[in-house]
């Protein structure tokens, strides 16, 4: 008789469209992959058959990522723009989503109503929405789904043996292929091997007509007659793999960006980092965790052994690093280069069969009838809502779980830096985006600029889920591309890369950015601040390319689109015919396989209520820990850990609230004291670690010392306190310690002070008013320059002043050569120097020398950021001569000036002095900068220290250093004619501008000490403003 | 019992279901961490484009000052990079008229010049390839404020060759003086002004050195072990010398030898290569052997753009051996007519003609030639070089005749039989084509002839070789095979019956 | 031998001469004009009496351009395009034909009146003092961009203050330049260039002082008590260059302090209209500093200053309360008996027999600092107390805590 429609897809797929329609234009855009699949779109839209793109990193190859999706974007982008692009190709996958697991139900279950039914419950399935709304990996779900509409084809090839269904299966395998590499990889061994076994059961079915009866022999006689055609789907996919993405696999070889790798959630043990075990294990699972009894006892009956078997091992891959055999199976390198996260999704997907199964035998089925026999129809009525409960819960939380934690940064308005990048020529330059997140695929998408970082590997940061401010500190901070730097490096020797402007969304960076040598320009209007470093040359028009045969850009142009028309010519048939049943058409073989659900076990029924029995326990046990682990007040190290949480966000009123009242400070003053001191630990420190050791304990009251360590952006710091924490009413508050009540002696005072405005370009016209505008590059003079070595580290030490009459940004670059003038090193001074110099103001400078950061292939990119990052050069030969190359811009910002060392005092080897701030800016972080000088006032050596904490104007900050114990200086060489200032030699600087220098003024500034390698110390000032009024 | 064996069999066979699949997904996931590690990190960084081997005409700054500010070297470094950088960036445009690179080397009015020229030619579809030879510029004034130079650039050679949809049509060598001013903005040097003060045919001037005294009994040579590759890893001294004597007591006096382009490092050649072969030709020395030395093995590009980086191959070369008295003469392409076809026979002819020029400007002494593949193209530029030598592997009665015509063709010039012989395989490929006696028989006949006519000849290998580089006759076993028996000397090193006719009586 | 060479020699020589023949005879030019004007109709026309159609290569300084013929009976002209014999220099045109080599070269002149003047001058800002000099460079252009043809005459004219001069040059190499030396005063100088009545824009070089000379330095403060809170100012005189002008604003000029026991303290300030000021806050303990100020490498102060501070604070006292666990220390008095402003540091170090246990910094308050040792840390026994303040020290023997 003619089909009738099966009414539980059509309201499934509608379902869908409706609930993820709607729900993806607020999760898309914030998911961790939407905005890099836009980014490969829209060099798909301006490039197609290009692969090579030099938007990120110095330029790579689009070939390291399945193109399909991208294609398929970049195509539907021509109508009506990439986002239109995105959801359009986002609506299709979730389509072929709900149509794939009602075919693979009705293949595995050959009951309609099952399959509907599963197709209905796919809709809400935690693990998909998760991929969709919390990941965005559109390639892999479409990848999946396509396998899916795969397996009925391929199980009628394997069963009938007819051509066609042998060219239908291939044709959505290659569809497969092409829009994510890694799914009909694995899915054919966990999906594509259990169906075979599946066909070789059915076939001997067939034969013996019971399950039951079939032998161990008759197995492998049918086995061995169906080898020919297994053999046959088998090598044909494999080329099918092979061939599609040829230039994937040719160019994954030796493309090192994607070979970076990176600390991954899926791999740690879900017990310890509860948070990796959210996101990968409770969240994919969902509800299915509650009915793993029924899918074992369903998956191990005769006819899906195989299907059985093959969902244990994926649910043990699952577990990630919970349990050693992943690592045992996939081998220690594999494990560290997949992520693991898939083997669920995967599991998740194989059971929805068997869960629609389950709904229509507890709805319909024996299930019904044997619960209300033995319980009750009220218990199952409850125990049904019970279940459909938790089923809505986990689908609510996972929607909302990128709403409360989120993955992504606030949504950043990209009109003004495009805007910006497109004034003046500015997109000559590369550029470098702080604190963005994934959003910088979405900038670089938008402006033809090209950016020095690349957000290939955007591993799965995870949604930081506890409230500890341990596990909080957010590890998305910016900390380098392997192979190509470090932030350190990219920020110290800028024109290596052409980089010249970074957009800083983070306030976090400012400090080492000040540092560094860059100036601020303009807050944007979206509240993103621009820095600019002065003396970077622009990129030349042509830039170096890895260019691969011409057949593969060919090929990655044109097969993958190919395989997506084959598919549909192909398989639009019989969507044709079955979606709107127009031809009465045979019965497909696994039709007749069908299961009469009659007597359902009464043991399954006791197991699955003690494992739902456990379940509960262990969650509510897991509850109770979350909630001991956060709750503020509960016990004394609670409140401790609370309180520099509440510090470290800056949620003061939180703070106040754990301070013990009796000491009755007023919230006004808690907050005049606390909030308004600004400084590198106070206000651009994240906590890293905190450790409690109780040292007075009493039962109202706790004394404990408390280490905690700090990462700022300059250095890490340790510091040690004491706290002492009483107990009122059972809940425990702090003691707090009064603060410094320093008064300054003005309540208003007034300054003079020089300020500087530069017109820039007044108008790019003919060659002559592009030479007019061009300011004088201001005067250096480097007065004295050494290359020293210390213990097998080479530096070149100095000073350097501005001789001419405008303030100066300096740049200085060292080169190391050896005896015959092979150059072995070259670098820029990064924060041992005074970048800005007002006219005739001196600074003393050391240059270390880094090589590249992390480019071995076994290092990868540390954890968190590290800002003592520093990878020495190796150097094959011994450098024996240096050449400086000192750059001055006239620069018109930072020049603050008026830091005053007012005390000083030195006993042996300890220097304890005051600075004291006489300006009218708050300085957040004062920088001491030592030098050291021999016996006969040569400079030996450059140190500095940054000051914790900032001074406030006209208040006093004590700073104490150890005396720098250096013994083996060695001074290599000290001769000074490679020196350069702008492009001319130094000496006839120095001749010309200041024909007699007086060399013992600097001998004034000498501070007396007696050390066995050096008699006097230098002390200079420089001082970053926050943030300047 | 039944039943449990049956289980006892079901557990056996899921278990070892779960072994193939774990076996398995251990092998895809090694397979696919092996494709993805291994990568050298350091070749993410892509920086600038390397400048040197591109484009690197002779150039000699004139050191005689300059007006203004005093010029030092790192300046005059960077001048001259842009400045040869905007000669190439012409050149390129010029050939494929396109404008890429121009706006980093010319100046904005500069530039609008250079596009007329671009769209026009582009319209009637004429592309010129040109280059420069050489260079003689000289720094006039260079301003205060290091911004503005003026130079002087005279003598430059120019040869440019004009292609008319895409048809060769017409090609001269010319030579010009420019004065130009140049701009330095965004840190690169722009060219703003470009006047050409002269320019005129170049009367090419060949000053011919004679060889006639000198009566050439040679051989071409490659040691037994490493043929085709004679400066490669496994160079040795001994087997050299040894061959050499060899070839002395034989009554042989000129050995041939052959210097790969690319092995010997393209435009910057390596010094160690050429310390290899000036071992070589003191150990010829020694054996009182005279060499011919054949230069640019193995290159077949002659594109104009590649000229200078060839030129400078030369270059390094001659000047490095020009002293050595081992040499006899330069020979500077092996059977370039080959390429006629597959490159254009006019390109190749003015690639010949220029780097007889270059290598003659260096050389004063010794003389040059061309080997040529056949009789029929021996009088191409037969007054560029100093004596004709030629191939000769056809019928070797009609050899005698066809010489004579030859003689009558080219009356002055030194007649050189720059290759003959006959391979006496007789193997599977090709069976009952040649044997030894019948080689033996050849070389007789040949000897006849060469002593009648008192003609040098120099002939085709020593040795037998047991592989032959597929570079040379390409991979076909019918022809590679033959090809390693053309030696006096089998593969076992016993002399075949030839050896008697390998010189003059 | 001999008759071998003749004939061969004159056999060479009948080939070129036939060879040469033959070019002459059906290729000849006409026009016999050999320099033009810049952007006037060139016409390069032939006498071809051989029937081969010929082409012509013609070749500027900037690019080379293929021609064909425009036939009339037996004479062929070639028009040269206007955007070629615009450029000035050598037009190379050179005969394409299998039988001649025929080539030749036309000059072309640029016009005679310049359209515009391109004038770059570098470094924009020169020292005062006449050693220093910046450089101007005139390339005067006519209409199609071509430079001016050698020795045209440009005037070059500076202003600055009241003199104003013109000097006559002539363009050599395309260009003309001129060095001109800086004037003894700081200023603006104005200069521009004029050639056949075109003048250029005006460009200006800024003159700035030469390097400063020795300078003298004062102080003002409002008393001369060591109180630790009050700010003492010092100011330069008015610093100038050699030539009498006043050094330009923004000079780093710093103070060096040096104290009792001869630390080295450090101020700076910038100057305005040659003042430079700067402040340094009281030392909190009496003490007596030699000021001198330096504008490093370039001048110095003629003389030092030298600054006394008298104790601000002459004693304080202190009490014991609640078993000698509260140090209430005060109040302590400035020198007028007032309660010195908050702020004051007092430290107070505990000692074990000699040994440091426990030292801790705390500032004053309304003249009042109050320290207490908790009981649950040190437990009760005999202890030293030291406490320091505004360079007081009090030394408490054998207290005993309970």
């Amino acid at each position: 008789m003619k089909e009738s429609t099966n009414k539980y897809l059509i309201s499934a797929v509608i379902l869908a469209l409706v609930f993820h329609g709607t729900t993806i234009f607020f999760t898309l855009e914030s998911t961790y992959d939407a905005l890099i699949h836009l980014f490969f779109a829209e060099h798909y839209s301006t490039s197609w058959f290009e692969p090579w793109n030099y938007k990120w990193y110095t330029g790579f190859t689009v070939t390291s990522y399945p193109p399909l999706v991208h294609q398929a974007i970049a195509a539907l982008s021509l109508i009506g723009g990439l986002k239109f692009g995105l959801f359009t190709v986002a609506l299709i996958s979730i389509t072929l989503f709900i149509t794939g697991v009602f075919r693979f139900s009705f293949l595995m279950t050959s009951n309609r109503k099952v399959a509907g039914y599963a197709a209905l419950l796919a809709v809400f399935s935690s693990s998909f929405l998760e991929t969709l709304h919390i990941f965005g990996q559109l390639p892999s779900i479409i990848g999946v789904s396509v396998l899916m509409h795969a397996l009925p084809e391929i199980y009628q090839w394997l069963k009938t043996g007819k051509i066609r269904y042998f060219f239908t299966s291939l044709s959505l395998i290659s569809v497969t292929v092409t829009s994510h590499h890694v799914t009909p990889i694995f899915g054919m061994l966990f999906f594509i091997f259990p169906l075979i076994g599946m066909v070789i059961l059915d076939i001997c079915y067939d034969e013996v007509q019971s399950y039951k009866k079939i032998k161990f022999g008759l197995f492998l006689k049918v086995f061995f007659r169906q080898l020919k055609r297994n053999l046959i789907f088998g090598f044909s996919s494999l080329f099918l793999i092979v061939f599609c993405i040829l230039p994937y696999w040719v160019n994954s070889k030796n493309n090192p960006i994607t070979q970076v790798p990176i600390p991954h959630g899926s791999r740690d043990n879900f017990l310890e980092i509860t948070s990796s075990g959210l996101v990968f294990f409770l969240i994919p699972w969902g509800v299915l965790l509650i009915l793993l009894p029924y899918f074992f006892y369903r998956y191990y009956s005769k006819r899906y052994l195989f299907f059985g078997l093959s969902f244990t091992m994926l649910v043990i891959l699952g577990t990630g690093g919970t349990t050693p055999i992943p690592r045992m199976i996939l081998g220690d390198n594999a494990f560290n280069i997949l992520t693991l996260d898939r083997f669920t999704l995967w599991a998740s997907i194989m059971v929805l069969p068997l869960f629609g199964e389950f709904a229509y035998r507890f709805v319909e089925g024996d299930i019904k009838s044997l619960i209300q026999r033995k319980f009750g129809a009220v218990y199952h009525r409850l125990a049904g809502g019970f279940l459909v409960a938790i089923f809505l819960f986990m689908a609510i939380f996972t929607m909302s779980l990128g709403h409360f934690r989120p993955s992504q940064p606030q949504k950043i308005k990209m009109l003004p830096i495009v805007n910006f990048l497109n004034q003046d020529q500015h997109f000559k330059w590369r550029f470098l985006t702080l604190g963005f997140g994934d959003q910088m695929a979405w900038l670089s998408a938008q402006t033809k600029a090209l950016t020095v970082d690349g957000n290939y590997h955007s591993a799965r940061r995870l949604p930081e889920l506890t409230t500890r401010p341990i596990e909080r500190l957010e590890n998305s901070k910016f900390k380098g591309v392997a192979g190509i730097g470090s932030l350190q490096q990219f920020l110290t020797v800028p024109e290596k890369y052409n980089l010249k402007y970074i957009f800083s969304n983070d306030k976090f960076y400012d400090p080492i950015l000040y540092f560094c040598g860059w100036q601020r320009l303009k807050p944007l209007e979206n509240g993103v601040m621009v820095w600019e470093k002065l003396n970077v040359p622009p990129l030349s028009s042509i830039l170096p390319k890895d260019n691969i045969a011409t057949w593969q850009k060919i090929m990655w142009g044109i097969i993958p689109f190919l395989t997506v028309i084959i598919a549909f010519l192909l398989n639009v048939q019989s969507i044709f015919i079955n979606g709107l049943k127009s031809k009465i058409v045979k019965k497909p073989d696994y039709f007749n396989y069908k299961v009469t659900y009659n007597n359902f076990p009464k043991l399954m029924l006791t197991i699955s209520h003690w494992w739902i029995f456990l379940l509960l326990i262990v969650f509510s046990y897991g509850g109770y820990i979350f909630y001991i682990k956060n709750d503020d007040q509960i016990s004394s190290n609670n409140v401790i850990k609370a309180y520099y949480d509440a510090i470290d966000f800056k949620e003061f009123e939180k703070g106040f609230s754990l301070i013990d009242p009796e000491q009755n400070i007023k919230l006004s003053q808690y907050m005049l004291e606390v909030s308004v001191t600004d400084g590198l630990l106070s206000s651009y420190a994240k906590l890293d670690a905190i450790k409690l050791k109780p040292i007075k304990k009493s039962n109202a009251k706790v004394i404990y010392e408390v280490k905690t360590k700090w990462i700022t952006p300059l250095e890490k710091i340790e510091n040690t306190e004491l706290i002492s924490v009483v107990k009122r009413k059972r809940k425990w508050y702090i003691q707090k310690n009064t603060l410094d009540t320093d008064l300054p002696p003005d309540q208003l005072y007034s300054i003079n002070k020089t300020a500087y405005f530069n017109q820039g370009r007044r108008r790019i016209t003919t060659e002559q008013t592009y030479h007019e505008d061009v300011l004088k590059q201001p005067v250096l003079e480097i007065i004295s320059a050494k290359l020293v070595k210390v213990n097998n580290s080479y530096a070149i030490i100095g000073e350097i002043q501005n001789i001419d009459n405008v303030p100066s940004d300096v740049v200085l670059k060292g080169t190391l050569y050896n005896d015959n003038n092979k150059e072995l090193a070259s670098y820029n001074a990064k924060y041992h120097m005074k970048h800005k110099l007002l006219p005739k103001e001196v600074s003393s400078f050391k240059i270390n020398f880094e090589g590249i950061a992390w480019s071995k292939t076994k290092d990868s990119i540390p954890k968190t950021f590290n800002p003592d990052e520093f990878t020495p050069v190796e150097f094959s030969e011994q450098p024996t001569k240096f050449n400086l190359q000192a750059a001055g811009n006239v620069s018109n910002s930072d020049l603050f000036k008026n830091i005053v060392l007012s005390d000083l005092e030195i006993q042996n080897e300890n220097v304890t002095g005051t600075l004291f701030n006489s300006g009218i800016q708050e300085i957040t972080v004062p920088q001491v900068l030592v030098s050291y000088y021999n016996d006969d006032k040569e400079i030996v050596w450059v140190d500095h220290i940054f000051v914790k904490d900032g001074i406030r104007q006209q208040r006093k900050r004590n700073f104490n250093f150890n005396i720098n114990k250096h013994q083996n200086i060695k001074i290599i060489s000290s001769d000074m004619k490679n020196c350069f200032v702008n492009g001319l030699p130094n000496s006839s600087i120095s001749d010309k501008m200041l024909p007699e220098r007086n060399l013992n003024h600097n001998y004034y500034n000498f501070q007396k000490v007696d050390m066995d390698n050096f008699k006097f110390l230098k002390i200079e000032m420089n001082s970053y403003i926050g943030n300047p009024n | 019992m039944v039943k449990n064996n049956k289980y006892f069999i079901r557990v056996i066979a899921m278990f070892f279901y779960i072994i193939v699949i774990s076996i398995l997904l251990f092998l895809v996931s090694s397979l696919y961490t092996y494709l993805n590690t291994g990568a050298d990190r350091s070749k993410m960084l892509h920086l600038e484009v390397k400048k040197i081997d591109q484009y690197l005409p002779k150039i000699a700054w004139a050191e005689n000052g300059n007006e203004g500010r005093f010029v030092d070297d790192e300046t005059l470094k960077n001048i001259e990079n842009d400045y040869l950088d905007a000669w190439y960036v012409n050149h390129v445009s010029n050939k494929t008229n396109t404008t890429a690179g121009i706006e980093d080397y010319y100046t904005k009015n500069a530039r609008k010049k250079i596009y007329d020229f671009i769209d026009e030619n582009k319209k009637n579809n004429i592309s010129i390839a040109s280059t420069t030879i050489n260079h003689n510029p000289d720094i006039l004034f260079f301003s205060e404020d290091g911004q503005l130079i003026v130079l002087e650039d005279k003598e430059v050679i120019e040869y440019s060759s004009i292609y008319e949809n895409d048809k060769f049509l017409y090609d001269y060598t010319s030579k010009a003086s420019y004065k130009m001013m140049l701009l330095l903005e965004d840190g690169f040097w722009r060219i703003r002004h470009k006047i050409k003060e002269n320019e005129e045919d170049l009367i090419k001037n060949y000053t011919n050195v004679s060889i006639d005294t000198f009566e050439i009994r040679g051989i071409n040579y490659y040691p037994q072990k490493t043929p085709w590759d004679t400066f490669g890893d496994n160079f040795d001294k001994d087997v050299l010398d040894k061959d050499f004597k060899l070839l002395n007591n034989a009554n042989i006096n000129t050995i041939r030898i052959f210097i790969p382009y690319v092995d010997f490092g393209k435009a910057n050649v390596d010094q160690e290569k050429i310390n290899k072969l000036k071992t070589l030709l003191d150990i010829a020395e020694t054996n009182n052997l005279k060499a011919v030395v054949t230069l640019f093995d193995f290159y077949g590009n002659y594109n104009v753009l590649d000229w200078t980086l060839n030129h400078r191959h030369a270059e390094a070369i001659v000047t490095n051996l020009k002293d050595h008295n081992a040499i006899l003469a330069w020979d500077i392409k092996n059977e370039p007519d080959l390429d006629f076809n597959s490159r254009g026979k006019q390109n190749v002819i003015a690639w010949l003609e220029h780097m007889s020029l270059i290598i003659k400007s260096i050389d004063k002494k010794h003389p040059i030639t061309i080997g040529w593949s056949n009789i029929e193209s021996a009088s191409i530029l037969k007054d560029a070089i100093d004596f004709i030598s030629f191939h000769y592997y056809e019928d070797v009665d009609l050899f005698e005749e066809k010489f004579n015509q030859l003689k009558k063709e080219i009356p002055n010039k030194k007649l050189v039989l720059g290759e003959y012989g006959l391979s006496s395989y007789s193997g599977f490929w090709r069976p009952f084509a040649s044997s030894e006696e019948k080689q033996e028989a050849y070389h007789k006949k040949m000897q006849k002839v060469l002593t009648e006519k008192n003609i040098s000849f120099m002939s085709w290998t020593l040795y037998d070789f047991d592989k032959v580089p597929k570079e040379v006759v390409g991979s076909l076993p019918w022809r590679t095979n033959p090809q390693k028996r053309f030696g006096f000397i089998d593969t076992k090193g016993n002399l075949k019956p030839s050896f008697k006719y390998i010189s003059k009586q | 031998m001999v008759l071998k060479r003749l004939n061969s020699i004159l056999v060479f020589c009948f080939v070129v001469n036939m060879l040469t023949a033959q070019k002459t005879n059906d290729i000849k030019l006409l026009t016999q004009k050999k320099e033009f004007i810049s952007g006037s109709a060139i016409q390069l026309s032939f006498k071809n009496t051989s029937e081969e159609q010929i082409k012509l290569i013609v070749k500027n300084s900037y690019g080379t351009r293929i021609l064909n013929a425009s036939q009339k009976e037996n004479t062929i002209n070639f028009i040269i395009p206007e955007y070629i014999s615009k450029v000035r220099g050598n037009l190379f045109w050179k005969i394409i034909s299998k039988s001649n080599q025929l080539s030749g070269s036309i000059k072309v002149l640029p016009r005679e009146k310049p359209k515009t003047i391109e004038t770059y001058l570098g470094p924009p800002s020169i020292i005062a003092g006449g050693k220093d000099f910046t450089m101007l460079v005139t390339i005067p252009t006519d209409k199609f961009d071509n430079p001016l043809k050698e020795k045209t005459p440009v005037n070059i004219k500076t202003q600055f203050l009241e003199n104003e001069s013109i000097s006559e040059e002539k363009t050599n190499n395309i260009i003309v330049y001129k060095n001109i030396f800086s004037p003894l005063k700081s200023g603006r100088m104005i200069i521009s260039s004029e050639s056949h009545q075109l003048n250029s824009t005006e460009i200006d070089a800024a003159i700035m002082p030469d390097n400063a000379i020795n300078y003298d330095i004062f102080y003002s403060q409002n008393h001369n008590y060591a109180d630790g809170n009050q700010i003492t100012s010092f100011y330069t005189s008015t610093i100038r260059d050699a030539h009498q002008n006043i050094i330009s604003d923004g000079t780093y000029v710093y103070f060096i302090v040096q104290n009792k026991n001869n630390k080295i303290l450090k101020t700076s300030g910038t100057t305005i209209n040659g003042v430079a000021t700067a402040k340094i806050i009281h030392p909190d303990k009496e003490d007596n500093w030699q000021i001198s100020s330096y504008i490093q490498g370039i001048a110095e102060s003629n003389k030092t200053l030298n600054l006394t501070f008298n104790k601000a604070v002459l004693d304080y006292n202190y009490e014991l309360l609640d078993h000698n666990r509260t140090i209430t220390v005060g109040p302590i008095k400035s020198f007028q008996n007032q309660m010195i402003p908050d702020g004051l540091e007092v430290s107070l170090t505990l000692l074990n027999e000699g040994k440091e246990i426990y030292k801790t910094l705390k500032t004053s308050r309304k003249g009042f600092v109050s320290f207490k040792i908790d009981k649950n840390i040190y437990p009760d026994g005999i202890y030293d107390i030291r406490i320091k303040s505004a360079g007081i020290t009090k030394e408490l023997q054998k207290i005993k805590l309970w």
